[in-house]
């Protein structure tokens, strides 16, 4: 199957002839289009309290990150 | 509920987690109204196609860049833990399923196409999306001229890697390359705008698949143009 999308991926080099192409896989996921499309990313209400406080060290993080590269880009004295 | 066939809308789901997070600003995502097409100027047989993925080299020491590795010997593993694919359904063990060096030789040998480029490259994941397209992506296009490839099929793992990947594919096409673009994150790619798209309807992680034995046959198909 990977052969067979990777063959058909690059027919689009021979069949696209205008931009916004969009060609779909004939192949599907194993496990119920429900069950895994409703996975990703979900925010569940009872989990609140973790959700924010790992927001809280993201950007805390985000926030060191920023700082050390705002010193490297400074010019030394 | 999710729907059994509709894509996942993986902007809303970012928007909406990172609201959760505590984030007051929304992401803005990039989208253009043109569009950049080359036509590719040799025969498919005859063209050197280069790989490009989002994942990171298997030393990864936390510093985001351009890199590139060699298609033989293949990586046998690449980083990938940096990155939002859905860790919940599927799994990066399997190098080849989300960065197909080996169908791709075995394909080129058929006489499919003319070969691989000898390297493939690395695009770092990045939400600013001003250095994606001032840096990382004139980086790509230097590398891939270097390499002397004719066309590129690029590889994202994640919705903000669908992202990078889509802006570096417009500065290839800008700049004469055309591409194709393998993903999964349907809405992600549509918005920002790109020549050729591949849709693989899978879990986030393997955009060119396969897992063994992960995905099964389908009746349904589309083309839109």
């Amino acid at each position: 199957m990977q052969r067979e999308i990777v063959r058909q991926a690059l027919s689009l080099f021979e069949t696209a002839k205008t931009p916004r192409t969009t060609v779909k896989a004939l192949f599907s996921w194993k496990e119920d289009g429900v069950v895994w499309r409703a996975r990703y990313g979900r925010v569940d209400p009872t989990d609140k309290e973790r959700l924010l406080k790992l927001g809280e060290e993201r950007r805390r993080q985000q926030a060191i990150a920023k700082q050390i590269l705002a010193e490297r880009a400074a010019p030394e004295t | 509920m999710a729907d059994a066939d509709v894509p996942i809308k993986y902007m809303d789901r970012t928007r909406h987690y990172y609201r959760a997070l505590g984030y007051t600003q929304d992401y803005i995502w990039a989208t253009f109204d043109d569009v950049p097409f080359s036509q590719p100027a040799k025969p498919l047989s005859e063209m050197r196609i280069v790989l490009i993925t989002t994942a990171s080299p298997p030393d990864f020491d936390g510093v985001k860049r351009v890199w590139s590795g060699h298609v033989s010997p293949p990586p046998s593993k690449l980083f990938t833990d940096n990155v939002a694919w859905d860790k919940e359904s599927t799994h990066t063990n399997d190098r080849a399923s989300f960065l197909p060096i080996e169908a791709g030789s075995e394909l080129a040998s058929e006489g499919l196409f003319g070969g691989l480029a000898a390297r493939f490259h690395g695009v770092p994941t990045e939400y600013s999306q001003r250095k994606t397209l001032m840096e990382d992506a004139p980086e790509i296009l230097s590398r891939v001229r270097e390499d002397k490839a004719d066309a590129a099929v690029l590889c994202p793992l994640c919705p903000v890697c669908h992202q990078t990947i889509s802006l570096v594919a417009r500065h290839l096409e800008t700049n004469g390359i055309p591409t194709v673009i393998v993903g999964s994150a349907l809405d992600v790619v549509e918005h920002c705008g790109v020549p050729r798209f591949y849709f693989t309807d899978f879990p986030l992680g393997n955009p060119p698949a396969v897992i063994r034995g992960s995905l099964k046959c389908s009746a349904r198909s589309y083309v839109k143009r």
